[in-house]
């Protein structure tokens, strides 16, 4: 099966994507990780990557159809706000907030587009094959040209996967390519990956930033640390000019691209410019002043922009899980019924209300509607304080108890939560004291274990492997809902999960995920979800676009972003 | 963000004697409405903050998320916020955090930096030069980024806030009660009271204390003002006081979030910090033009 | 001084640079990748030993690299330092022009109404706290008005009339949150403090002018004291940056600093303290300076 063609019609979507993701599946990475604290930048933009709101139904009016009406204009400049890169080079990169900057200027080896399903069309291989469990072979499309001039070759694909392969790289994409043992190149044309071990997740994985090419030249020439500030070796559809830190960076078209959409030749802009805002008021002030034509908006704001007669609304549903991990290692929470007991406490339907302005919908599970191994009908646990206290009062804690909980400093959503949950512990006699740290130092304080809970959002991973892999399996990337001490977990979850990654049947594997989720929500509560995170684009009518304005995980992809004539 | 203030009560030298100036404070206050009413607000706030339970209409943590963002009404004289608060209840709680803060940050900074004012102004020589070397290095640098670090260091709490005010102010306090130290140090009753075999201990504390009291209370009134700002500020940089507890400045930062579509949502506590600082400065202004004998 | 507090204060700082940087998902960086990290950025070291390292490059002008941006501190700093001197010093020149003639009429009617009201006027920008202030400028006349750019931050070198334009807003609210009451205040005190003075009883009673008196006697003699406020007004400017460049989307040293503290970027922190420190005992050297040149009495000794 293991093909995957160019074209993807609506109505063999789904079948489509199924197909992608059987044979493909990513290691999730841990690049995007934690909603809006992959910004280093600072607290305050976590909203922007993840303000909720928006019905959970419809993906992205307007930009996700090809638009007819009002034709594409070829050139203009446009700009739009994103959160900010911390470093561009994507091998040395940090934060899930910099894809939406790097896709710009880098394509990956196979690109997946915003419903996760890998495109040829998009990719540098122009097609690939899994040739066994263990073998993967892909070949290069031919004319793909580096910014810098030079050509995509088997040899350079090579050296990329290796740089991130060393460790003296310290690429957080090492993990998540890790299955690849040796990697050959028979042509130019062509590349085989042998894989130490089967992993179905892996060929997503190269739509992340793991699979990003850069011209060797470029690096070599650079060195890696001037290469994060001047990524001059994509072979995007836009150049990088100049970058100047907490305002803006400038791009150009792309002369050479290799991309066409509908016999036009992308990008159709000459110039775009990415501005950086951290609060969200200001950027929004900007979308209304047409300085920016495109830009994130929050749900205090949506209904304003919503009411616009110049501005609409992009809405990606589910692209993070807003959660809360407890500490294993902990006196309440070593206890499964103190952790199932917390799970009830949470009230999901009153957070979306008052978080998301009812727009969002109460987490089932981990994974989200966007996810294709997403189970509507997943058993969860809803509000039920009754039982929440008769829970904690068998584990040993009724009233009087304490809990201490993490958090991140800075960010509406997160202080929100804390304070839904905590009038709802309080009616039971349980106080939950709350301390919030900046972003930056929040997963080290809680790695220290003296925290009973942290509320911490999960961004979702093109493929489930990716999500539940790194947040379930003892030692996964994501340790949040591990014990510090020992990053141990369930061993049946750690069993199912990695039989899942190594399972090419669809169903199987989607029946698999059914039971490992059920198993992580319910019997070992191992997080507790409470409900999904939308993402929000705000754009100007004057411009339109030939793709979604969503990639993967509901990122901002600009690309195809045109104004119309 | 009142250092100005201050500025001007460094140069402010003592007023005259007790009584005398008692007389014509209470003279200020009554001639000039817009101290009287400053007077007003400013007790009308300890007030409200020692009796908040009391006169709050509502419990200022209870949510009620159906009834979330509601405009003013009767029932929510100020409306509620994004979790169905009560915004008045939640700005009369919020008095008595403000002033909280800024009462011990204020006192705690007065003390210290008195204490080592007299050190450094009585005893001078090294002592005196360490002393005001390390209170010049604090004061060259701008006060918001000190209490920022301090409260990245240790902890977004009320404490840290607390704390991270008075560290900044306490320079103030120094120099100033160094200054007056140094000018009366030198004046006939000091002298004669030394002559006459008086501890150190008892002259600082029964001759030189009440001469320099009054420009400490000037600079306290202001420094209270700063306190309330600094709250503020620290709350947009995310490092306020954490939730639940409700603070103008916590309460203005989330209404700002809404400064689009219900700009009134930041009218309340914007003017609940509004009205307190201007009070706090006029009062600090009387209190000055009463102690200057020549202003009459 | 302040380095080494600072440097002590971050030793109680949660978290690492390394951590702050990579540590959302701790493990996609395995332990040997970190403490190679460490090792290469010193941060493996004691805490003196890495500051007196910190100290013996300084000397030679290097301030290290930031862990964060992977540049040196240095260049960074070249990037910064002029864009927030801008908008102080924009700030600084329009709270002086506002401050001015206020304080003159407000010293003249001392104890009026007009007193009042213009001591009112400088105290409302100083109450309100400065990023709500400064947003609703923004709503104001960005958005309402479309007087001003919302966003983009012009340089003096590039186009000194769109570097105005971009940086009248941010000025304004940096001036009327504190500046321009601190500067009117002390202007108005001394002149009041001026006009009491002998001379200008003499002058007055020679039959000069009222408007020549204060002008050309008065304001001249309340200069002095004034002069001094702006040291403090500087370091005050320098410290308002970090909410001002917040709101109005500055790129400069406020900013900076807000994001390397975030980041536990260590050396781009020492940096900015080092700077403003330095910048602020410039400032009123400066001051002081200027204080004996326009102070004949100090001149002579």
């Amino acid at each position: 099966m293991e093909r995957t063609s160019d074209r993807t019609s609506p109505s063999r979507l789904t079948r489509r994507k199924v197909l992608g993701s059987a044979s493909v599946g990513a290691v999730g990475l841990a690049t995007a990780a934690i909603i809006g604290c992959g910004d280093d930048d600072d607290d305050v933009e976590p909203t922007q990557e993840t303000t909720p709101g928006q019905s959970p139904t419809a993906q992205t009016p307007g930009a996700d159809t090809p638009t007819k009406g009002p034709s594409i204009r070829t050139g203009g400049s446009i700009a739009a706000v994103v959160s900010e890169p911390a470093d561009l080079n994507p091998h040395t990169g940090i934060s899930g907030g910099e894809h939406q900057t790097l896709w710009l200027i880098h394509d990956n080896l196979i690109a997946y587009d915003e419903k996760s399903v890998p495109r040829e069309d998009l990719s540098l291989a122009k097609q690939w094959e899994v040739v066994s469990p263990t073998e993967i072979a892909l070949t290069l499309r031919d004319g793909v040209k580096f910014h810098d001039g030079t050509d995509l070759t088997a040899e350079v694909v090579k050296y990329n996967l290796e740089l991130i392969l060393d460790p003296a790289t310290a690429s957080v994409s090492r993990g998540q390519i890790s299955p690849i043992g040796s990697i050959e190149t028979p042509d130019a044309k062509t590349v085989v990956l042998k894989l130490t071990k089967p992993s179905a997740s892996l060929l997503l994985a190269l739509g992340d930033r793991g699979g990003m090419i850069v011209s060797r030249a470029s690096l070599e020439s650079k060195g890696l640390k001037d290469y994060a500030v001047a990524p001059t070796g994509g072979s995007g559809a836009f150049q990088f000019e100049n970058w100047v830190r907490n305002s803006n960076l400038k791009l150009k078209r792309n002369p050479n691209y290799w991309r066409t959409r509908d016999g036009q030749k992308l990008p159709h802009l000459d110039n775009l410019e990415l501005k950086f805002i951290p609060e969200a008021a200001v950027s929004l002030a900007a979308l209304q002043a047409s300085e920016i034509q495109i830009g994130p908006v929050s749900e205090e704001d949506l209904k304003i922009v919503e009411s616009a007669k110049d501005l609409s609304v992009n809405t990606f549903v589910g692209a993070s899980t807003l959660q809360i991990f407890m500490n294993r290692n902990s006196p309440v929470f070593k206890d499964p019924r103190a952790r199932q007991a917390l799970s009830y406490a949470v009230d999901r339907e009153s957070m979306v209300l008052a978080i998301t302005d009812g727009r969002s919908q109460p987490a089932l599970g981990p994974l989200t509607p966007a996810q294709w191994a997403f189970d509507p009908k997943l058993p969860a646990p809803s509000f039920d304080p009754k039982k929440a206290k008769q829970l904690f009062e068998a584990a040993g804690f009724g009233s009087g108890t304490t809990i201490k909980v993490l958090t991140y400093a800075g960010a509406e959503i997160y202080k929100r939560q804390v304070e839904l949950v905590q009038q709802s512990l309080r009616e039971i006699g349980i106080t939950m004291d709350a301390e919030f740290v900046q972003t930056g130092a929040v997963y080290a304080e809680y790695k220290k274990g003296t925290h009973d809970a942290a509320f911490s959002g999960f961004s979702i991973r093109a493929d489930p492997h990716g999500s539940l892999g790194e947040e379930f399996i003892s030692k996964g990337g994501f340790a949040w809902s591990q014990n510090p001490a020992t990053f141990e977990l369930e061993p049946d979850v750690d069993k199912l999960l990695t039989e899942a990654n190594q399972e090419y049947d669809l169903t199987k594997r989607t029946a698999l995920y059914r039971t490992a989720q059920d198993k992580i929500i319910n019997e070992y509560a191992m997080a507790v979800c409470m409900y999904y995170g939308n993402t929000y684009l705000g754009q100007n009518q004057s411009i339109g676009a030939t793709s979604s304005l969503f990639g993967g995980e509901g990122k901002p992809r600009l690309a195809e972003v045109y104004l119309k004539g | 963000m009142t250092e100005n203030a201050v500025a001007d009560g460094w140069a402010t030298p003592p007023g005259g004697t007790k009584s005398k100036a008692r007389k014509r404070w209470a003279r200020h206050f009554l001639r000039s409405p817009v101290s009287l009413v400053s007077l007003l607000c400013v007790l009308g706030t300890v007030v409200l903050a020692l009796g908040a339970d009391a006169i709050a209409p509502q419990d200022p943590l209870v949510q009620d998320v159906r009834d979330r963002l509601a405009a003013p009404s009767w029932d929510h004289p100020f409306g509620t916020d994004a979790l169905g608060r009560d915004v008045l209840s939640r700005v009369i709680h919020g008095t008595r955090v403000s002033l909280t803060a800024a009462v011990s940050a204020v006192a705690l900074s007065a003390l210290l930096g008195v204490s080592l004012g007299i050190i450094a102004g009585y005893v001078g020589g090294l002592i005196d030069e360490a002393i005001m070397r390390i209170i010049d290095s604090v004061v060259a640098f701008p006060a918001i980024i000190l209490a920022l670090a301090f409260v990245t260091a240790f902890g977004a709490t009320l404490r840290s806030v607390i704390f991270a005010i008075t560290i900044v102010s306490v320079p103030l306090y120094a120099r100033l009660m160094r200054a007056q130290i140094l000018s009366v140090k030198e004046t006939d009753f000091v002298l004669a009271a030394r002559a006459m075999g008086a501890s150190p201990w008892r002259i600082m504390v029964r001759h030189m204390l009440p001469n320099v009291l009054a420009p400490i209370v000037v600079a306290a009134t202001l420094g209270m003002s700063y306190a309330i700002l600094a709250e503020a500020s620290l709350s947009f940089l995310g490092a306020g006081v954490q939730p639940p507890t409700p603070t103008w400045g916590g309460m203005l930062n989330d209404a700002a979030r809404y400064i689009h579509t219900n700009m009134y949502m930041t009218l309340f506590p914007g003017a609940a910090i509004f009205i307190l600082v201007l009070s706090l400065n006029y009062l600090g202004d009387t209190l000055q033009d009463a102690m200057d004998p020549r202003s009459s | 001084m302040v380095t080494i507090m600072l440097f002590l204060l971050m030793s109680f700082v949660p978290g690492d640079p390394i951590t702050a940087r990579y540590g959302m998902d701790g493990s996609s960086l395995n332990a040997e990748q970190e403490a190679a990290l460490r090792k290469e950025y010193g941060l493996d070291q004691p805490l003196p030993v890495q500051y007196l390292s910190w100290v013996r490059a300084l000397i030679t002008g290097d301030l290290g690299d930031s862990i964060q941006q992977r540049r040196s501190v240095t260049t960074i700093l070249k990037e910064r330092i002029p864009v927030t001197l801008q908008i102080s010093g924009f700030a600084l020149l329009l709270s002086v022009v506002l401050a001015a003639p206020l304080g003159v009429i407000a010293a003249v009617k001392h104890n009026s109404v007009w007193d009042r009201l213009l001591s009112g006027f400088a105290l409302a920008g100083v109450a309100m706290p400065a990023f709500w202030l400064g947003l609703l400028l923004l709503i104001l006349f960005s958005v309402k008005l479309s007087w001003f750019p919302v966003t983009g931050f012009t340089r003096l070198t590039t186009d000194p009339l769109e570097a105005l334009r971009s940086s009248f807003l941010p000025a304004l609210t940096a001036a009327l949150g504190g500046t321009t009451a601190m500067i009117l205040r002390q202007l108005r005190a001394a002149l009041i403090d001026v006009m009491r003075q002998d001379y200008i009883r003499t002058a007055r009673a020679k039959g000069v002018r009222a408007r020549a008196v204060v002008v050309r006697h008065g304001v001249r003699n309340a200069m002095l004291p004034t002069v001094t406020v702006i040291g403090l007004a500087t370091a005050h400017l320098l410290g308002g940056s970090v909410v001002i460049e917040r709101v109005f989307n500055i790129p400069g040293m406020g900013r900076l600093i807000i994001d390397a503290m975030n980041a536990r970027d260590y050396p781009v922190v020492q940096g900015v303290v080092l700077v403003i420190t330095v910048f602020v005992v410039a400032i009123n050297l400066v001051t002081d300076l200027t204080y004996a040149y326009l102070d004949p009495r100090i001149r002579l000794r």
